[in-house]
């Protein structure tokens, strides 16, 4: 008694038969009793669909691999087959395990780049040895993969056209994923664009993105439509992905200023006062399409003190450089600044103060997870000079500028390796 | 022994007064009120809009400056005021330390709170074991007449 082996079956032995005749396990993309095999294919891509071949289980010798013909009238429309004879070894627990046999093989390859179809179909016959016996039919369904998809928030975004906002947490994972594949990111995605992360602590610094895992996280910077392409290279193949975003924020910020007066007031050199700041920064962008909120990041560039003192003495004190205070500065559309050298000595004879910043208006998502995303910058200075009548005990201003440079759109982080506090200054 | 001192030390932590007839109310509490002597004692202040208007003020950048924005005043149980520490002397307008202070302004509305902080032993010599009266009032934060006097905290130094 001789049987025949079937893709996916268990090996026929009838205990009613005292010899015994399997088939040898065969693998295929899919199949079910009705011998349907399904196969998901790349384009020009050759690729197995099937194999058969027949033993002798008893003592599993050889009994022939057989033939496959694709049956006339039912012929693939859109990609060819061919057949094959090929040694394969089962590694599986059947009764032949890690013996090598060949087996008849069908491949089938999707020529066809013009169709919108996705599915072929085509039937063929396996006639197993001798030639007198009767075919066995398999019908197959093609399906030509879809290649690497991109998935965002649980869902396959392959080809599609998603909304976020202006600094939110992408996190695009990608499926199928092989082992010892290779893949990279591309598109819109380089450090103009994106930010693998921002952090604001006691040191102000960006991470890259990094764009070469098959899962990436970064935040995009920048508010436009983005491509994403996603490249993977696995068995000799490569696939492609891509995916579209429309990136939303706040668009065309700009910052209006307004300076106040360098003055002597509460005993304090002072640029500005309660109630007219030394200098009000407005932000006028308008309203983002995406909930969120805009903050404000200073940082002082140079903050210098100089104090005269009686007898020709002097003393120079710096804050330093770094960031003012904290991050953020402040929130809402709008934010000041009145920086004074405060409580006006009268052992001092005359006293200057000058100091440089850069005020940053950054705008942050709502979205849980998103960053502040820089929309530029305003660069400021101011100096006062005064002296101290010991006669009349009265400090008096004898010098003073001031001045604001046009806010530059930009997308630069402010970045710092310090934080600068108010307090006592560093003399020397 | 230690364990019935400490519970009736925990007793005596109070306000001791509180104002509230003023559009902003100051409030401060002492974290922790008893403090092991040479630690830092953080003094919260909590300034909020009682009135039914948007109040404007000027203050301090950043956090944990108030004393910049406030006039403190700390003396000990037989009411003698506690000596500054340079620091507390050049806030004074004495001292020898050049200071550097940024302000904002910014209007607290209506039921909203403004919350700062000071670090008591930066401004007083308060190093001593005993005990300690802290009350502030607004300085170039907001006007007085807006404004009045914080409750009166109790703090134990041991």
């Amino acid at each position: 008694m001789w049987g025949w082996c079937s893709g996916r079956r268990q090996p026929i032995i009838s205990l009613a038969m005292a010899v015994a005749c399997a088939c040898l396990f065969a693998d295929r993309a899919s199949a079910d009793d009705d011998k349907t095999v399904t196969v998901d294919v790349f384009a020009n891509v050759e690729t197995f669909v099937t194999h058969e071949t027949k033993i002798n289980v008893f003592d599993c010798t050889p009994v022939g691999p057989g033939k496959f013909e694709v049956v006339d009238g039912e012929e693939p429309q859109h990609g060819e087959v061919s057949t094959d004879t090929i040694p394969y070894t089962d590694k599986k627990p059947q009764p032949c395990a890690g013996k090598t046999f060949l087996f008849a093989t069908v491949y089938y390859k999707w020529t066809d780049t013009r169709t919108t179809d996705r599915q072929d179909h085509f039937t063929v016959h396996w006639t197993p040895p001798p030639s007198s016996s009767s075919p066995q039919p398999f019908d197959v369904v093609v399906t030509i993969a879809l290649g690497p998809r991109i998935i965002f928030q649980g869902k396959d975004i392959t080809n599609t056209n998603q909304t976020v906002a202006l600094g939110q947490r992408i996190v695009l994972t990608t499926a199928p994923t092989a082992v010892g594949q290779t893949q990279s990111w591309s598109g819109d995605l380089d450090k103009k664009q994106t930010v693998g992360g921002y952090t604001t602590g006691a040191k102000g610094e960006v991470q890259p993105a990094d764009l070469t895992k098959s899962t990436t996280k970064f935040f995009w910077i920048t508010p436009a439509t983005k491509n994403v392409t996603y490249t993977v290279h696995a068995d000799g193949k490569t696939g492609t992905a891509q995916a579209i975003f429309e990136v939303q924020g706040p668009v065309g910020a700009n910052v209006a200023t307004k300076l106040g007066f360098v003055q002597i007031a509460n005993n304090e050199l002072t640029f500005g006062v309660p109630g007219d700041p030394g200098i009000t920064f407005t932000e006028m962008a308008g309203q983002s399409p995406q909930p969120g909120q805009f903050l404000w990041a200073q940082l002082i560039q140079s903050d210098d003190v100089v104090v005269d003192l009686a007898r020709g003495a002097k003393r120079i004190c710096t804050i330093g450089l770094g960031l003012d205070n904290s991050f953020p500065y402040s929130t809402g559309a709008s934010t000041s600044d009145s920086p004074a050298t405060p409580h006006l000595k009268t052992t001092w004879t005359d006293v200057s103060h000058r100091m440089v910043a850069s005020m940053f208006l950054l705008w942050q998502s709502s979205i849980t997870g998103s960053i502040p995303v820089p929309l530029g910058s305003v660069n400021w200075s101011w100096f006062g000079a005064a002296t101290y009548d010991s006669a009349t005990g009265i400090w008096s201003l004898k010098n003073s500028s001031k001045v604001a440079s046009p806010f530059r759109a930009g997308s630069q982080f402010p970045l710092w390796s310090k934080v600068v506090t108010n307090g006592k200054l560093n003399c020397y | 022994m230690i364990v019935g001192l400490g519970l009736s030390l925990m007793v005596a932590v109070a306000t001791v007064s509180s104002v509230t007839a003023a559009p902003l109310v100051l409030s401060i509490a002492a974290q922790p009120p008893m403090v092991k002597s040479g630690r830092d004692i953080r003094v919260d202040v909590d300034l909020v809009n009682r009135s039914d208007q948007p109040i404007p003020l000027s203050v301090t950048t950043g956090s944990g400056s108030a004393e910049f924005d406030y006039e403190i005043n700390v003396t000990r149980q037989d009411g003698r005021p506690v000596e500054r520490t340079d620091y507390g002397l050049s806030l004074a307008g004495a001292g020898t330390l050049v200071l550097g202070v940024g302000r904002r302004s910014l209007a607290l509305r209506p039921g909203r709170s403004f919350q700062d902080y000071f670090t008591l032993n930066k401004i007083f010599d308060v190093a001593r074991p005993g005990t300690y009266f802290v009350q502030i009032e607004p300085g170039l934060i907001a006007g007085k007449t807006i404004a009045t006097r914080s409750n009166k905290i109790k703090l134990v130094v041991y």
